[in-house]
């Protein structure tokens, strides 16, 4: 049988939408790996969490580079408005969120 | 991190959409001795960029004018889309990458001139214009100089196609338009841009003369 290196297995990206009504979902329970501990609450999910894991992955090292498109540009080796548009999108994309979070 | 899925290059974005990898001050310095290439190559061959989109055959002027032409239809179409788009965009954009992207957009018209200087094409264009003036032509043509001439002015359209599909790029990857928007305003831009480069190409000529 095919099996898929752990490694090369893209990582799990967390469902932010309800598949039935496509209401932003919430996180209901949380588990301690070390302790099996549960907590069960109703906690808000973040709006970064909603964006993909390629924008969440470009946003973190957006901040690592202190918020440089310079330095992002050099590092995605693409143009400075090239990596403007990106930031630009998931901007975009997170006003969308936090819009939906409001109603 | 996604960068090597962000910087894959295929041939058809690397020719049509190089902005991508390439804007600001490199893509000013490639584009601007392209244009002067241009205008050089342009004044061996009396090839004219007289206008944002034009290309044609005239006078043997000073070189100055030649030079001038290509950087006058660069500059010119760089400021009304920079204007036009700060108007349509929403979001800031830096002025130095649509000049330095319109620049590298002039870049095919290094190989209109190129093409241009072939004896063929001369040869034939200046029998059709003898021909227009009705002042009988003295040109001895070959026989391959109207294939020459005719796959030329086929090129000649390719390029502009392709230069006109860089300069809509370099609008929409500087000021960060899309669909009807940026397709409405590039177009008006590019309309406004051949009207004044026409106006300021003119007084030029005059000086020149």
């Amino acid at each position: 049988m095919f099996r898929v290196e752990p490694a090369l297995m893209p990582a799990k990206q967390l469902p932010v939408y309800c598949p039935s009504c496509a209401g932003l979902l919430a996180v209901k329970r949380l588990h301690c790996d070390r302790c099996e501990t549960e907590v069960e609450g109703l906690y808000p999910l973040p709006p970064l969490a909603a964006l993909s894991l390629e924008d969440q992955e470009f946003t973190l090292e957006f901040v690592k580079a202190s918020g440089s498109l310079k330095d992002m540009a050099g590092l995605l080796k693409l143009s400075y408005p090239t990596v403007r548009n990106r930031l630009d999108d998931i901007i975009g994309k997170l006003n969308k969120t936090l819009v939906k979070e409001k109603r | 991190m996604s960068s090597a899925s962000e910087s894959e290059r295929n041939l058809a974005t690397l020719l049509f959409n190089p902005f991508r990898w390439i804007a600001g001050w490199q893509a000013l310095l490639v584009g601007v001795a392209a244009i002067l290439a241009a205008g050089w190559i342009g004044s061996i061959g009396h090839v004219h960029f007289d206008g944002v989109l034009d290309v044609h055959l005239g006078k043997g002027l000073p070189l100055w004018l030649f030079l001038a032409e290509g950087i006058v239809d660069w500059l010119v179409l760089a400021v009304v889309l920079a204007v036009v788009g700060r108007i349509a965009s929403t979001t800031r954009f830096r002025v130095i990458d649509i000049v330095g992207t319109q620049a590298l957009a002039r870049c095919p018209t290094l190989f209109s001139a190129i093409i241009l200087l072939a004896p063929g094409f001369q040869r034939y264009a200046s029998h059709l214009m003898e021909l227009m003036r009705h002042q009988g032509t003295t040109v001895s043509l070959q026989p391959s100089d109207s294939a020459v001439y005719f796959s030329a002015i086929a090129a000649m359209l390719l390029i502009l196609v392709w230069t006109v599909a860089l300069m809509y790029r370099s609008y929409v990857v500087s000021c960060n338009l899309r669909g009807a928007k940026a397709a409405i305003t590039f177009i008006g831009g590019v309309l406004l841009a051949e009207l004044f480069s026409k106006i300021v190409l003119h007084e030029l000529v005059i000086k020149a003369l």
